[in-house]
């Protein structure tokens, strides 16, 4: 028999060999990689039961052999490991892991419709997180969530008509009447609730209709978000106040990271399951990731006006510029003792470097501004 | 793996008009520079990457394996498996498995250098040693400046 080592490294391989095929877009290489590492690594995992190797080794190998069940879609083999690992004494950040598997593999049970026939206009929407029970959501996350969707339903029709983009008040009647969004009953998942696009709650939609069709540009559009991928989402709405409002209402959607840690929606395309799963915990700033950063180089005139060190690793530094902006500079070192000088004088100062947020600044260059200070426009009085 | 992964770091790197000799400023004990070096990327290595912020995560994986080797007297000795990925854990390679074993912890930023204390914390919150259990290390690469944060939690 092999070694626990030498199985285990043989997994590791072949798990390394289907992700790289993954990448490559060979699903059917990293498909069969994938199996030969659970077989191995499901080996050594019990292996290493049966021999009662110490911890953290045991769960280690355990909570490895269940992700690769979870991958392969052997959802009960994954349940038996993590059983296993969490009725042993694993350390306590691994037996948290172990449980965030257990909740995933819940999340993957619900996201199967398991019956539940969908149309092209409907999706199922399923939370998982501390404010949601088995068929049991907190108000809140839950009709928030709702509402979430059905004004991504209606802006997404809206941007793809090439209407004007609108700052306020409702949508055209047309759209308020046609994309209307039906809620079915709660099934007991972790919370799992059915979702029509239609003009009537009876009404399914044929694949080509407008509902179906704005189903899938949001779920593709939430699916590009969730993967960062703000280039391709970009692309797909090139007008900045609908890219802007749809990162707005994404992030209000995606989880929170403890309430609500994932969400997910199933629809259906062409007879075939599409399944988004959103684990990326919404920004602080939904309008941030619009902010394009380059490496190009500005020149900012201005003064600091607020300094605070306490934070050594994260010192907070503000400047005026004279335009009226207020940036947040970030500077370490020399940079930070001048930027420190600069304030106690509230002396002009002349500040290079490269901005790296919508409001901050990754200073370069300090020095202080030579000549007299430009003449500030006259008001005018009315 | 290596090979993949120092690929994956060319192409971000590329992505922000980087070349090769691009210096990475490096905080970890101290602050330091290092010049980051790679050979001409190959036809499909784009494509392949496609997914950019995947990339991003695979490079990071790359620089922090080399920053582990020049910043601590341990290496990359042991993998497990995580979602869709790999857990890599660091040793100085003559332990049995797992055992004092450190994790290493990777977060990567395709172009965003403003949000690297932000990961850190989260990074460190995440690892929080209070919880009395592994020990790791914790890399934040950044590629649009480049900058990476590298430190044991």
């Amino acid at each position: 028999m092999m070694d626990l080592r030498s199985l285990h490294s043989e997994a590791m391989d072949l798990a390394e060999k289907a992700m790289i095929a993954r990448s490559h877009g060979r699903a059917d290489a990293a498909k069969k990689h994938l199996a030969e590492a659970l077989k191995k690594e499901e080996q050594a995992a019990w292996l290493a039961v049966k021999a009662a190797v110490p911890e953290p080794t045991r769960t280690i190998l355990l909570k490895s052999a269940a992700h690769l069940a979870v991958d392969a879609g052997q959802l009960r083999l994954a349940e038996q490991l993590i059983g296993t690992a969490l009725a042993g004494d694993p350390p306590e950040e691994l037996a948290e892991e172990l449980r965030g598997v257990f909740e995933e593999i819940g999340f993957h049970r619900h996201l199967d419709l398991r019956g539940v026939a969908l149309q092209s206009n409907d999706a199922q929407l399923v939370l998982v997180g501390s404010a949601i029970a088995p068929g049991m959501a907190e108000a809140d996350e839950f009709t928030s969530r709702v509402n979430t969707i059905e004004r991504l339903v209606q802006r997404t029709s809206e941007s793809e008509r090439k209407i004007k983009y609108r700052e306020q008040g409702p949508p055209t009647q047309h759209i308020e009447r046609s994309l209307k969004l039906y809620l079915s009953l709660p099934r007991a998942a972790s919370y799992a609730v059915s979702l029509r696009v239609a003009d009537s709650k009876e009404q399914a939609e044929f694949q080509f209709a407008e509902s179906a069709q704005v189903l899938n540009l949001v779920v593709d559009r939430l699916e590009m978000y969730d993967r960062e991928d703000f280039t391709a989402l970009n692309q797909a709405i090139p007008d900045k106040q609908y890219y802007d409002n749809f990162i707005q209402l994404a992030s209000r959607l995606a989880p929170d990271g403890e309430r609500v840690r994932l969400v997910g929606l199933t629809t259906m395309r062409s007879g075939k399951e599409k399944r988004l799963e959103m684990r990326r915990t919404a920004m602080a700033d939904g309008t941030g990731a619009g902010f394009v950063s380059t490496n190009k180089p500005r020149k900012l005139y201005g003064r600091v006006f607020f300094i605070n060190t306490k934070d050594q690793e994260n010192p907070v530094i503000k400047l005026e510029t004279e335009d009226g902006t207020d940036l947040r500079l970030k500077a370490e070192g020399d940079l930070l003792q001048k930027a420190v000088r600069y304030a106690a004088k509230g002396s002009r100062v002349v500040v290079t470097g490269v901005q790296v947020a919508k409001t901050v600044l990754q200073v370069n260059e300090f020095r202080a501004a030579r000549g007299r200070e430009p003449r500030k426009k006259a008001k005018k009085s009315h | 793996m290596g090979k993949y992964t120092a690929e994956a770091a060319a192409v971000v790197l590329e992505h922000n008009e980087h070349k090769t000799g691009v210096a990475m400023a490096v905080a970890a004990v101290r602050t330091s520079q290092y010049t980051v070096i790679w050979p001409a990327l190959h036809g499909n290595a784009k494509r392949t990457h496609n997914d950019l912020p995947e990339a991003a995560e695979q490079g990071a994986y790359g620089i922090a394996f080399l920053l582990v080797e020049e910043l601590t007297d341990l290496r990359v000795t042991e993998r497990s498996a995580k979602r869709t990925g790999i857990d890599y854990w660091l040793g100085k390679g003559e332990e049995p498995l797992f055992q004092a074993a450190a994790r290493l912890e990777v977060s990567a930023i395709v172009d965003n250098a403003g949000a690297v204390d932000g990961r850190l914390k989260a990074k460190l919150k995440q690892t929080d040693a209070s919880k009395g259990t592994l020990p790791a290390y914790v890399a934040v690469v950044e590629f649009g400046q480049p900058k990476s944060v590298f430190k044991k939690r």
